[in-house]
């Protein structure tokens, strides 16, 4: 196992490595001149060449590269160009509502997605099997910026039960930060409930065609004791394998849902930096996430070697 | 006529014969062809079948019903959501289009270098993998706040985040063809690696690389409507799903159907390509069937 762990976090550096060096070089796709397309058409040349000195742009790549990877490793992600404040700082401040929105989504994704695909394998070829992997499909044909907005209108507005908009922080207020979050995290979870429900039906299928569970049924065990007891581990543990996929796919709903809700996070932050071109908060949202999205992977494996040793061989 | 069906039946063999039997016995597969035909012919003939022109004002009639003469309603200045909608779905398609086809050449070459060559497979999946870390969504809004908002861009965008994971399905097929005899026989008798990769290996990843453009479609899409949406996508005259739902919510209290509709015609077209995706994998490949 330490062997295994030790060789994956081994083969993690150069991918983390690749995720710098692209967040790095986002800025040196532009067309041109990057300090003119930050500077933007009414820019001065002494603002221009503020800005070029700002980024130090007026060096060669590798040299930029090396000491802006340097920067990152001692936490320092420069500062807004907009506002002046430490890009560090502006994340760690729209940190939680992200994190927590992404494991709301998460959680809710199995939830949703366990049971029905245990359903639909249960029942398989049925009409209830055929809607469960309709409605799968639709998960994640869905766009979340449109569920969100149709959600937020028929239950915030036309019927009030729940919060329109922002956000409360669970460390303060449990039930007030669950009426906030419960729409924009069962937005980003249609998507990934529908992955996990049809994973979780594949493998059910195959696991119920197993002998042991010829044999469970032979010697008069209830169905619910089958299913429920003898084929649901095995069928649901593979789940596992796809959090790091379903991460993903939670945070670029997590983008949209944070405007639609307008939830003071990462995503949020994302959308506005873009908006205003200030390149240092969008390379350090997304080197940010990126990491998270590697390391995410990373546990993923190990999580999946422990539960399923075969996997270490 | 019979005469006719024989000698195409003749001509094209089972293959054709399996594959439209195929399709009518798949009730999802042909709902999902039927929908991504009619929103292609309601794109193609958009200037048509659009009622009015999309960009046209018309203050007085502002954030009206649907009705006979604006079939969706008007949005909030006057312009026929309708015809919005049919010129919106003409921009999503395009743009899937061409992701689908830039994607399929970058990332299938990448894909099938790394497949075949051992020495270029670590370094080229290392930077693919670091690629695949961001989220596709935002790594687009990152390219398209450098690159602005255009809509070659929105295609350049989409393409640089959607590239890696057609080389993966690629890399995967050729990895399992190219130690087949009949390449090792083609190998033997001095085919140049050019030759051997296109002649031999392409055609036979065509049925992986297929299923994974429906699915690329589908995505493509839905990512173009989330740029609109946050404000980095086509310019805003430009009529997008998008950008309409965008707009839209500031109205949605009073004229809900300003962004109902695009969203219901965005979520049936990128359905219908899951939905083809789908029907094509598990005649295609019947191992995967019902699998992710």
């Amino acid at each position: 196992m330490t062997a295994y762990i030790a060789q994956r976090v081994l083969s993690s550096i150069p991918v983390i490595l690749m995720v710098a060096i692209t967040t790095f070089s986002i800025l040196h796709l532009a067309p041109g001149d990057a300090a003119g397309v930050i500077a933007g058409d009414q820019a001065t040349a002494q603002e221009i060449e503020r800005i070029k000195n700002s980024l130090g742009l007026d060096r060669p790549f590798v040299d930029q590269l090396g000491s802006w990877i340097a920067d990152v490793i001692r936490g320092d992600l420069g500062r807004s160009l907009f506002t002046g404040h430490r890009v560090t700082e502006l994340i760690t401040d729209r940190l939680e509502p992200t994190v927590s929105l992404t494991v709301l989504g998460l959680l809710l994704s199995v939830c949703l997605g366990v049971p029905l695909g245990v359903l639909a394998a249960w029942k398989a070829n049925s009409w209830i099997d055929r809607s469960v992997m309709f409605f799968s499909v639709s998960g994640f044909s869905l766009p979340g910026f449109w569920l969100g907005s149709m959600l937020l209108i028929v239950f915030a507005v036309r019927l009030g039960w729940l919060p329109a908009i922002g956000f409360v922080s669970i460390f303060d207020d449990v039930p007030g930060f669950l009426r906030n979050a419960l729409l924009p995290a069962f937005t980003v979870s249609t998507s990934g409930a529908a992955i996990v429900a049809r994973m979780t039906r594949s493998n059910m299928l195959e696991v119920l065609s197993e002998d042991y569970i010829r044999t469970a049924r032979a010697k008069g065990l209830r169905e619910i004791t089958v299913v429920g007891r003898h084929a649901l581990r095995p069928a649901s543990l593979p789940v596992v394998t796809v959090v790091g996929l379903l991460l993903a796919g939670l945070l670029t709903g997590v983008v949209v849902v944070e405007t639609v809700f307008t939830i003071p996070g990462l995503g949020r932050l994302a959308a506005e930096a873009v908006l205003r071109r200030d390149i240092p908060v969008i390379q350090g949202v997304i080197l940010v996430i990126g990491t998270v999205v590697v390391i995410a992977n990373l546990l993923t494996d190990i999580a999946y070697a422990y539960l399923d040793p075969r996997i270490r061989y | 006529m019979l005469i006719v069906r024989r000698v195409i039946f003749a001509k094209y063999g089972r293959a054709t014969g399996t594959l439209t039997r195929y399709v009518s016995q798949n009730p999802n597969l042909s709902f999902g062809l039927l929908i991504l035909v009619t929103v292609s012919l309601a794109a193609i003939f958009a200037s048509v079948i659009g009622q009015v022109d999309p960009l046209k004002l018309d203050v007085q009639h502002r954030l009206e019903g649907p009705s006979s003469s604006h079939w969706f309603g008007t949005d909030h200045l006057g312009r026929s959501v309708y015809s919005r909608t049919i010129h919106g779905g003409r921009l999503s398609l395009v743009v899937g289009a061409s992701v689908v086809a830039i994607t399929t050449v970058i990332g299938g070459l990448l894909g099938m270098i790394a497949g075949y060559d051992r020495r270029m497979d670590a370094l080229l999946m290392r930077v693919l993998d670091g690629v695949m870390a961001f989220p596709g969504l935002l790594l687009a809004m990152a390219l398209m706040a450098i690159w602005g908002a255009s809509l070659q861009n929105v295609i350049i965008a989409i393409s640089v985040s959607a590239s890696p994971s057609m080389a993966r399905v690629m890399r995967s097929a050729v990895l399992s063809l190219r130690e087949r005899p009949y390449v090792e026989a083609a190998r033997a008798e001095g085919a140049s690696t050019w030759r051997i990769l296109m002649v031999h290996i392409a055609p036979n990843t065509l049925a992986p690389m297929t299923i994974q453009t429906t699915f690329l479609l589908a995505i493509a899409m839905l990512t173009e409507a989330g740029l609109s949406f946050i404000g980095v996508g086509v310019p805003p005259s430009v009529p997008s799903w998008g950008n309409m739902v965008s707009t839209g919510r500031m109205y949605q209290e009073v004229a809900p159907w300003v962004v109902i509709f695009p969203g219901v015609v965005l979520t049936l077209t990128v359905l219908a390509a899951n939905l083809v995706g789908d029907g094509l994998r598990d005649k295609l490949d019947p191992r995967l069937r019902g699998k992710l």
